[in-house]
């Protein structure tokens, strides 16, 4: 998968082809409106990540130039929270924003869905390593034994297991578990996946759920 | 301002004044003019006909019209010579006897002539032109001789140039008053007119004395004339909210800048001592996991604020919608189970089927959430929190009630001020931003309702946030608006993908 980044800003320029790179994608860095623009219509990719507040050729021109052209997913990032901003930014044909400061997880999340756009079946058996979900029946079991979960513990796990190998940020956890859209003072999500761990992994020796200090949790099998 | 229009004012005024005083002396001088101008004529007129008299008498006495021709002197001196009198004597043959204060060459104009035996009135009066410049009123008259039988015809007149002299000369007269009675009404309006605004003047310097360093000097409303009065007052009560605005906000600012320090402090620091020498791998990504705290701290802060600068300037779309009370209380308290548990604290929802609360759902949550924190926070081991709805005649009323140390009274009046805390030394500052309840009273207040605390030391809190039952703004449905809902993209997300 390519990944176009036009951004201004050295440090975050390249922090964010730094961590796309390692988050599996082929990462080209351009730092104007205007080699973004030459770049993203001589080259094909499969998303552009544009930075809105770029010298000369601002990011809301290089999107309006791009959509002449293309229909490559296009996400923002914008620094002004502006409600009019956003609008104007999916008017424009952007697909998704972020607003600066994010979470670097919650950019990949945000990136792998555009990329998955479609229709998409989920499924409805989950099995990794030895743990499987039977989501239909709300069952789990891990090397056959049944495992008891409540409604949340089980939303929960449902949500690490369908991206598995992703990293998942707290606030996107605890808005798609509890309906909570907002950043909390609380450690509720922590507490969470620690209960979840105490059911799930802490019986067995090999451990699914796993905690990216800064980042947040992730589901997958490790070796 | 002020200073603009304050001459502005003056003049206005003088210049009304000025023109009234015009108005009047105009009006007044006019009447007087023309009224004198009306006797004079009168006057005129009266002793024009008296002559008449005094001729006719004279000729009574006169024996013959010889005698006339023979001393003519005898008439003149009888008319008593006024000046512009014209006296002409004709026998009644036509011949002219006697001409006096008429050229030779003038032709008199045809007059009917009043029989000698009637007396003539002021009817009988005719005004012959003279020349471009004056006229005279001419009467015609027979008189009658000492013999009874024969008649004279007199014809006498009077020029108008001595009195329309006298009338140009008064005319002058009541123009110079007239002037210079506008000039001392223009002077006096305009003494009466700066020393009746000289408060006005005096409020303006007060004003000009008041900056953002002397907000607490106030206008002087003794001084001030009744009808000023009010505008003074207001003007006060404007600079008392000014102040208190501004005084909230350079505490604001200061606050603010106290507690982005610490974090920048924590971050300097460690971030500095793990540099000062070769450390571990473990080292380092401790260090980096515990920056990255610190960061996400700043960041809350800045979105914390942000929310509440665009709520000062009501720039949060709201999406109100009908919520299910009960349903959001066990949703909140599920939501707090698992950190409930863990410390011991117990949840219990307290709340009647179908209460309808009016809100933002994000917003209600968002505000129910903070309060959870403090009281989960603030509650001791083997503690219950209280979640409860309930209905009133003004809204619903939700309360989030915990046992534990309670507040003191003394901090209960601003404990929903930013960045206040009750006691600093004790908050846990790494999570905590300070901007929990500011946010409750700000999403209270987006909703036209409002947040309450009661306390009992050592005892409980009670926080309340009361819902009013319809909210008197537009209800607006639509697409997010606001950062608060920042991760409803992310639902989208994942909703395209089911």
């Amino acid at each position: 998968m390519r990944i176009l980044v036009i951004e201004d800003e050295p440090k975050a320029g390249e922090y964010l082809k730094k961590g796309l790179t390692e988050s599996g994608f082929v990462v080209d860095w351009v730092s104007t409106g205007i080699d973004g623009l030459h770049q993203a219509q001589s080259e094909a990719y499969d998303l552009i990540v544009l930075d809105v507040m770029l010298p000369v050729l601002n990011g809301w021109k290089v999107l309006e130039e791009i959509r002449k052209t293309q229909e490559t997913p296009v996400l923002f990032l914008t620094a002004r929270d502006q409600l009019e901003d956003r609008l104007k930014g999916f008017d424009l044909g952007a697909d998704d924003y972020l607003v600066k400061p994010f979470a670097f997880a919650e950019l990949i999340v945000r990136i792998r869905a555009l990329l998955r756009r479609g229709p998409v079946r989920e499924a409805d058996h989950l099995v990794i390593g030895d743990l499987e979900i039977d989501v239909l029946k709300r069952r789990v079991t891990r090397s056959g034994i049944r495992i008891d979960l409540t409604a949340r513990e089980f939303a929960l796990l449902h949500l690490l297991a369908k991206r598995q190998g992703e990293v998942l940020s707290r606030s996107f956890i605890a808005s798609n578990v509890w309906d909570m859209n907002f950043d909390s003072d609380t450690n509720v999500v922590d507490v969470a996946v620690r209960r979840l761990r105490a059911k799930v992994d802490d019986p067995y020796p090999s451990k699914l759920v796993h905690t990216v200090r800064g980042m947040g949790y992730l589901l997958e099998e490790r070796q | 301002m002020s200073l603009r229009r304050l001459p502005t004012l003056t003049a206005r005024i003088v210049a009304l004044f000025a023109l009234t005083a015009m108005m009047t002396f105009a009006g007044i001088g006019t009447y007087l003019y023309q009224s004198l101008d009306a006797q004079l004529k009168l006057r005129d007129d009266h002793e024009l006909l008296g002559k008449v008299d005094q001729l006719r008498y004279l000729l009574s006495q006169t024996p013959s019209v010889e005698a006339i021709q023979k001393d003519p002197h005898r008439f003149y001196d009888a008319t008593g010579k006024h000046e512009g009198l014209i006296v002409v004597l004709q026998s009644s043959g036509g011949l002219e006897l006697m001409r006096s204060g008429l050229p030779r060459s003038a032709v008199l104009p045809a007059l009917s002539t009043t029989p000698a035996d009637v007396e003539p009135d002021e009817e009988d009066l005719t005004s012959w032109k003279l020349d471009e410049n004056a006229s005279a009123r001419v009467v015609a008259a027979w008189g009658k001789l000492q013999d009874q039988r024969s008649e004279v015809r007199i014809v006498l007149g009077r020029s108008d140039a001595e009195l329309t002299t006298l009338l140009a000369s008064y005319k002058k007269d009541v123009m110079f008053s007239m002037l210079a009675g506008i000039f001392l009404a223009v002077l006096l309006g305009y003494l009466v007119v700066s020393a009746s605004l000289r408060p006005i003047r005096h409020i303006a310097a007060q004003a000009r004395s008041i900056s953002a360093q002397h907000l607490d000097k106030r206008l002087d409303a003794s001084a001030a004339p009744g009808e000023l009065q009010i505008l003074v007052e207001s003007f006060n009560a404007v600079l008392n909210r000014l102040q208190e605005s501004f005084q909230r906000l350079s505490q604001f600012s200061a606050d603010l800048a106290h507690d982005m320090r610490t974090p920048l402090n924590n971050l300097m620091m460690q971030t500095q001592v793990a540099l000062s020498h070769p450390r571990s791998q473990e080292e380092y990504q401790a260090l980096l996991g515990s920056n990255l705290e610190e960061y996400e701290r700043l960041a809350r802060m800045v979105e914390s604020m942000l929310f509440l600068a665009r709520a000062d300037h009501a720039q949060i779309g709201m999406d109100w919608q009908k919520l299910d009370a009960r349903n959001e209380m066990h949703r909140i308290a599920e939501y707090f189970e698992g950190v409930a548990e863990e410390k011991g604290v117990h949840c219990k929802v307290e709340a009647e089927e179908g209460v309808i609360v009016w809100a933002d759902p994000v917003l209600f949550r968002r505000a129910v959430n903070n309060l959870m924190v403090n009281a989960i926070r603030y509650t001791p081991e083997g503690g219950t929190i209280h979640l409860r709805v309930t209905p009133g005649p003004d809204g619903q009323t939700i309360s989030v009630i915990n046992p534990g140390p309670g507040i003191d009274k003394a901090h209960l009046s601003r404990i929903f001020d930013r960045f206040y805390r009750v006691d600093r030394a004790r908050t846990e500052s790494a999570s905590s931003t300070g901007l929990g309840l500011a946010i409750v009273h700000t999403i209270m207040k987006l909703h036209g309702g409002r947040a309450a605390v009661e306390s009992e030391p050592n005892r409980f809190t009670s926080f309340m946030l009361l819902f009013p039952i319809q909210p008197d703004t537009v209800v607006v449905t639509g697409p997010m608006a606001n950062n608060a809902r920042d991760h409803a993209g992310v639902e989208r997300n994942e909703a395209s993908q089911k």
